[in-house]
């Protein structure tokens, strides 16, 4: 059943999320009939999808959310915070069973007292439980339609009570002990006893665990036998059942499933209604019967069996004579059809498929100079026309693989309405999020990536960024502060904007901030833009609120933000206008197996920078170059750029040849730019980059290794640790 | 019986749970069914148009059309009318099954059901025999 429980853990999951969704929508609107009936129906098939495995506590507790929500539905119960609190909490329950489940097989052992607390929290103090609720009502023990023959003449026949009882798996720590219950129970007519799952071999069975279901039938009314399960109110369903009439045993042998729908299809043609609502109910009724009657080897003419469909009465009786003997059909055992299914692929799989396909985006790319090398004879252009068709292919080939992986951000974005509630709630603070471009696709490994710095980025914005609701209104904005999260797609890569309309960042404070910590002199301080001044936040270990709050220390997290990003070959940007709010923005590739690099060459060696990290590429003449002392700068596109040699960051030998102009690389660091002047620059290229290993591993300032398209090895720059 | 094709009789089941369909998928195909799916009553009254299925299995509580109204839809199509349906529901009270009966189901299952039984009753709905030891 594992493949089951695996797609049940799935759907759990998005069931969560939606309910989550709902539930926070209903909160902020409790007339919201579309967000009632939405979580309502996300507990109602939790409790049915559960109800499939052996987890009665989840069962129970997302039947007791669905009876609430069901109250609160037709309006005898009322949404408070309280409540919402309470089904929040639920929810968070159910989250945790299922990682529980999923990571050790089993619900911990408090799970039923967890369930328990949570129930009566719901209730509000109310007593309602499944068997008070279903006791004198419930009759579908469908179970009781299938009794064998001898079990059917041993019960015999009239008004009984059915008995369903699935003692909690760890009953015999609470004291409960299944069978004693049932020698409470007056006129006990049948006891069955079944594993609720296959027995496990009996080396591995735990003998503490209660792993089976007690079927019982009694000849006493419901109300006498319900006292004997009253410990166990969670664990039993009792009603009263009336069995089937019997039969005549040339349709169907009596107590049989067959005979019991038959019975019903007879049923079937009494019920009410118009004329074209019976005559159709007839039809389908008539073809049931004929279906089970050749099933059971009687088939039927089917016009007899039309004709016997008239009503009830007509029905049985034509049942019970006995149709005409006919040879049976002999409907041959069909073979069993290919399933349509969907895969579901170890993630070690397709990292090794991702591989591959790099590698062969690398060897293709040697096609090209061999190409080039050939000349312009006939065999030149059936190799060029070749390279063409396998470049095509292997482009496709990436792009269908990459594919594969793409996840939405939906996932990353799903817990951040329930953040956004539960930190504003602690904060006393409105605020309303923004999610736009949920659907927007990227690698998994991405998505993994930016999920911390994503929640970090929504704590900052609410703590530090979103004001009290007073003191919005003291400088005219609305109470409610607006928190907009946002992802698009460009340059093939993925972009989430993280956006308030807070107080923003107040560039002279963080100066001031800069030169108390001693990070900066006061002169230093002075000079740098406001700009610059703002991006302080990415400095290690700054911060700028006075006292750190739990939620977040902002320079801390922020650092960690750009740490993680710039990890993923992406990078982070921050604008800020004080009064009006913060704007970060996080931008990073599509996935982590490929990246795109600018080839560079520094002393006669290649070396290859992230294009997530290049602003740009230029020469610049050297007499735009200013030297004070031994560091260098540019003013590129209107600022003040400080220009590093790359040469120099690697220990090489500075260029001794004579030139007009440098080639720059503008690379783009949280900080704020730095132009890396490089000896040449190259092609750009995708490159699958190899982690340094062995005595390479101990050198900083490289990502990796690559090898490119023509087959020569380049180092990977890791630019933010190199400068 | 009509609609048999050389995959077994054709199911089609009817439930917005992904795990309910795909524990029906599993036990029904493991018994040579041929199952289709469906996610609501809108997508389920397609698919039996496109391709008519010798059995449906439908869930009482979906999005956008619940099962009572898809069983209603199907009873009025004259090309569905007869297809014999199963409705399977978390419900056990009688009304609940009188309200199946009524909209047009043949057999009412309260969740979850056995696999044995839903195999059995399966089988019966199309003709085939209940246990294979009894086939002719």
């Amino acid at each position: 059943m594992s493949e089951l429980f695996d797609q049940f853990v799935v759907e759990v999951q998005e069931l969560l999320e939606t309910a989550g969704a709902a539930l926070l929508a209903l909160e902020r609107d409790p007339a919201d009939r579309a967000s009632v009936d939405e979580l309502f129906r996300a507990f109602h098939t939790l409790k049915g999808a559960s109800a499939l495995f052996d987890m009665a506590p989840f069962t129970l507790l997302v039947h007791a959310g669905e009876d609430t929500l069901s109250l609160l539905r037709d309006g005898r119960r009322a949404m408070t915070p309280e409540l919402a609190d309470r089904l929040f909490r639920a929810l968070d329950q159910c989250a945790r069973w299922v990682a529980a489940l999923e990571e050790a097989g089993a619900l911990p052992a408090d799970a039923a007292a967890a369930a328990e607390t949570l129930v009566r929290g719901m209730a509000g103090g109310e007593t309602t439980t499944d068997a008070a609720a279903s006791a004198g009502e419930a009759d579908a023990f469908p179970w009781v339609a299938a009794l064998t023959d001898t079990e059917r003449a041993a019960v015999g026949e009239g008004a009984l009570t059915a008995i369903d009882y699935t003692p909690d798996p760890e009953c015999f720590f609470t004291g409960d002990d299944p069978l004693a219950l049932f020698r409470r129970v007056p006129d006990l007519r049948l006891l069955r006893v079944e594993p609720t799952e296959p027995l496990p071999p009996l080396a591995e069975m735990d003998p503490y665990r209660c792993l089976l279901r007690f079927r019982a039938l009694s000849g006493a009314g419901v109300e006498a036998v319900t006292p004997a399960f009253r410990s166990v109110p969670d664990q039993v369903r009792i009603g009263s059942v009336a069995l089937a009439p019997m039969l005549a045993p040339s349709a169907a042998p009596p107590g049989s499933l067959a005979a019991a729908m038959l019975d019903e299809q007879a049923r079937i043609l009494d019920l009410p209604g118009n004329a074209a609502e019976r005559d159709s109910r007839r039809a389908a009724a008539a073809r049931a019967v004929a279906a089970i009657l050749t099933a059971l080897g009687r088939a039927t003419e089917r016009a007899a069996v039309e004709a016997a469909c008239t009503d009830a009465h007509t029905l049985r009786r034509f049942l019970a004579d006995g149709p005409a003997e006919k040879p049976a059909v002999a409907e041959p055992r069909p073979a069993t059809a290919a399933p349509r299914r969907v895969l579901r692929v170890e993630p070690e799989r397709m990292d090794a498929l991702m591989a591959l396909v790099g590698e062969l985006s690398v060897v293709k790319g040697q096609l090209g100079p061999l190409v080039r090398r050939a000349g312009d004879g006939e065999m030149a252009r059936d190799l060029k026309s070749f390279e063409a068709r396998l470049d095509g292919l292997v482009g496709d080939l990436r792009h269908a693989a990459l594919r594969l992986r793409l996840l939405p951000l939906a996932r990353v974005f799903d817990p951040l309405p329930r953040l956004v509630r539960d930190t504003a709630r602690r904060l006393d603070k409105t605020v309303e999020l923004v999610l736009e471009g949920a659907e927007t696709e990227a690698d998994k490994d991405i998505l993994d990536v930016l999920g911390e710095p994503l929640l970090h980025l929504v704590r900052n914005a609410l703590d530090h960024g979103i004001e009290a609701p007073e003191r919005r209104a003291a400088t005219g904005k609305p109470p409610a502060g607006t928190l907009r999260v946002r992802a698009f797609q460009d340059k093939g890569g993925v972009v989430v904007e993280v956006s308030d309309d807070g107080a923003g960042i107040d560039p002279a404070a963080m100066r001031r901030a800069a030169v108390a910590k001693g990070l900066l002199e006061p002169d230093a301080a002075a000079a740098l833009s406001d700009d610059d001044a703002v991006r302080l936040v990415f400095a290690p270990g700054f911060s700028t609120a006075d006292s750190v709050s739990d939620l977040s220390g902002r320079g801390v997290g922020m650092d960690a933000v750009r740490a993680a990003v710039e990890r993923a070959g992406g990078r982070v940007e921050i604008a800020s206008t004080p009064g009006s709010g913060t704007r970060v923005r996080l931008s990073l590739p599509l996935t982590l197996s490929i990246t795109r690099v600018v080839v560079v060459e520094a002393a006669g060696s290649l070396y290859g920078i992230p294009v997530a990290l290049v602003g740009g590429v230029q020469r610049v003449p050297r007499a735009e170059i200013r030297g004070v002392k031994r560091a260098e700068s540019v003013v590129l596109r209107d600022r003040v750029v400080p220009l590093v040699r790359l040469r120099r960051l690697l220990g090489q030998p500075g260029d001794e040849r004579v030139r007009e102009a440098d080639c720059v690389v503008l690379a783009e660091l949280g900080d704020g730019p730095v132009a890396v002047a490089v000896d040449d620059v190259g092609e750009r290229a995708d490159v699958v980059l190899r982690p340094m290993t062995g005595v390479l591993r101990s050198l900083s300032g490289y990502a990796g290794t690559a090898v490119l398209g023509d087959g020569r090895l380049i180092l990977v720059l890791d630019l933010r640790e190199l400068l | 019986m009509s609609g048999t094709n050389a995959g077994g009789p054709r199911i089609l089941v009817v439930d917005d749970a992904v795990t309910v369909r795909a524990f029906s998928r599993r036990v029904l195909e493991a018994d040579g069914f041929v199952v289709d799916e469906a996610v609501n009553g809108i997508e389920g009254l397609e698919r039996a148009m496109a391709t008519p299925p010798d059995l449906v299995i439908v869930d009482v509580n979906m999005r956008k059309m619940d099962g009572y109204t898809m069983l209603r839809v199907l009873r009025r199509d004259p090309g569905l009318r007869d297809v014999p349906a199963i409705m399977i529901s978390t419900e056990s009270k009688d009304s609940d099954r009188e309200q199946a009966l009524l909209a047009g189901a043949n057999w009412y299952i309260v969740k979850p059901p056995r696999p044995e039984m839903l195999v059995e009753a399966a089988r019966l709905l199309t003709g085939r025999p209940p246990d294979r030891e009894d086939a002719p």
